[in-house]
């Protein structure tokens, strides 16, 4: 048997964990060593200081405390325990349960309200603040979605960090209606006013054409006046043309002349101007009268139109009226 | 395992807190103990007390009595002391001083100024303190089954059973935590 072997019989007799034909093996080799007889003398002295130093068992007054913290710690941990296993047992009832159809009918419904809230909101919160950053969308022109024009920030004057934002939020709508209807009537309006577009005045003009042509149509003066506004100033002259073709089916009053009049002596178009005198010449061929107003206009213009077409057809209409 | 023990763990099981309670109350004493003779200090006994039986509290559901509830117990205290001691190495101010020493070159007197370090120590009455600066530059598997021995008195088959290790393995491991022990504190006897 090695020294080193030895030495842990001597350490293991030491506390008493010896077989008794290890214990033989040591006190027979500790009779013929005495470098092991010091080394089991120091070992059994090394284990008697251990002895004596060995440290204090806890107190009650530790145990006390270690119990008590404990406690409350796990009876903590015991009530998130129940609320967890509460939860989960009420989740398995639902489930093998008949209460699940009715329970995933319900969670249908409130996914369908949330989508629909998110949706809606959504657009209210478009149409109240019609963020900037929501609407980048400017100069887009997708039907139903809000275009932001015109944005113009200022510095509040209280000079309080505050910035005032205005801009142009303009949505595009559709909607079905008799021409009659005023609401209707009142868009075709702002259409042919302001509409930037000169193929959707144009429409508008002929919308409006098709129902003067209509058997009981009763001359509406606002719609009139958009006409004569149309006729006098419109950039297009197309738009321009077919404003005063409705006109000619308008009962011939005084706008509807000074209209007529206007064009025929100030329209830089010498389409627009023959337009005009052969309207006149119409009127005349259906046995209006004509006032000195308009008779001081066809003489000028008798004489002075650049168009040797409308200074002739002047001179006509004229000498018919006199 | 008793009976009685048994029929606590199965109410245990079902979530008898008060059964869980008489279960701790049967061990805790124990536990404290082992833990106090690992890490000599009362505020690190309680630490450990207070892990060891959370992580029986957590775990008792899934207990087979393949062991006796006691091993099992012990078990969880000695992994448990071995991770504290492990994770408390970077913080220990005097564990990370002596062990900077290098642990095989490390004697009490080397901390001393002279040799007559015995009448110091007796002087002082800091024997103790030696002798845990020596048991701390153990390594904690060493420190374990040298304190479950001496200090705890558990027979080395138990400590086997409780640190899931041969025989074998334990006595060597209190041989060598010995051995050192010894030459480390030998001016001192």
């Amino acid at each position: 048997m090695t020294k080193e072997k030895l030495k842990e019989l001597a350490y293991l007799d030491a506390v008493n964990e010896l077989k008794e034909e290890e214990k033989i093996i040591l006190e027979n080799a500790i009779l013929e060593d005495d470098n092991l007889k010091n080394d089991y003398e120091e070992i059994k002295s090394f284990f008697e200081i251990m002895s004596v130093s060995k440290p204090a068992n806890a107190n009650d007054i530790l145990l006390n405390d270690a119990r008590n913290s404990l406690m409350r710690r796990i009876r903590q941990e015991a009530d998130e325990e129940s609320f967890w296993l509460q939860l989960k047992n009420l989740v398995n009832r639902f489930m093998y349960k008949n209460y699940r159809f009715a329970l995933s009918g319900a969670v249908t419904v409130l996914v369908g309200v949330f989508i629909g809230y998110l949706m809606f909101s959504s657009s209210l919160n478009h149409k109240q603040t019609a963020l900037v950053s929501q609407n980048v969308s400017a100069g887009k022109n997708d039907e139903g979605k809000i275009k932001v024009e015109n944005i113009q920030v200022t510095p509040s004057p209280a000079g309080n960090g505050e910035v005032e934002i205005s801009y142009d939020a303009v949505k595009p709508v559709k909607i079905k209606a008799k021409a009659s209807d005023l609401a209707n009537q009142n868009l075709m309006i702002a259409s042919l006013i302001s509409g930037s577009n000169p193929g959707i005045r144009l429409q508008t003009v002929n919308a409006i054409s098709d129902k003067v042509e209509e058997k009981n149509y009763k001359a509406d003066s606002k719609i009139k006046q958009a006409l004569i506004t149309a006729l006098k100033s419109d950039a297009n002259p197309a738009v321009r043309r077919e404003a005063l073709n409705v006109l000619t089916k308008f009962p011939f009053d005084n706008d509807v002349r000074d209209a007529f009049l206007y064009v025929l002596s100030s329209d830089k178009n010498s389409g627009m101007r023959i337009m005009a005198v052969n309207a006149l010449s119409i009127l005349k061929t259906k046995g209006h009268e004509f006032d000195d107003k308009v008779k001081t206009v066809l003489s000028n213009k008798a004489e002075t139109d650049k168009n040797s077409f409308i200074r002739l057809h002047a001179a006509s209409i004229l000498k018919e009226a006199e | 395992m008793n009976t009685s023990d048994t029929q606590l763990i199965l109410k245990a099981q079902q979530g008898d807190m008060s059964a869980f309670e008489e279960l701790v109350y049967r061990y805790d004493r124990q536990v404290l103990n082992i833990a106090k003779s690992f890490r000599n200090s009362d505020d690190d006994a309680k630490d450990i007390y207070q892990e060891v039986f959370i992580r029986v509290f957590r775990g008792i559901k899934n207990f087979q009595f393949k062991s006796e509830f006691s091993t099992w117990l012990f078990r969880i205290t000695t992994n448990v002391c071995i991770s504290y001691q492990n994770g408390k190495k970077n913080t220990d101010s005097i564990d990370k001083e002596i062990s900077g020493a290098g642990e095989e070159s490390f004697t009490i007197g080397d901390l001393l100024p002279s040799d007559d370090f015995a009448d110091k120590a007796a002087i002082l009455g800091d024997t103790q303190k030696h002798i845990n600066n020596a048991l701390n530059t153990l390594p904690p598997q060493q420190k374990m089954a040298f304190t479950l021995r001496y200090y705890d008195e558990f027979k080395i088959k138990e400590i086997a059973e409780i640190m899931q290790c041969t025989e074998g393995t334990i006595k060597k491991y209190i041989f060598t935590a010995s051995d050192k022990m010894r030459k480390k504190l030998k001016s001192i006897f």
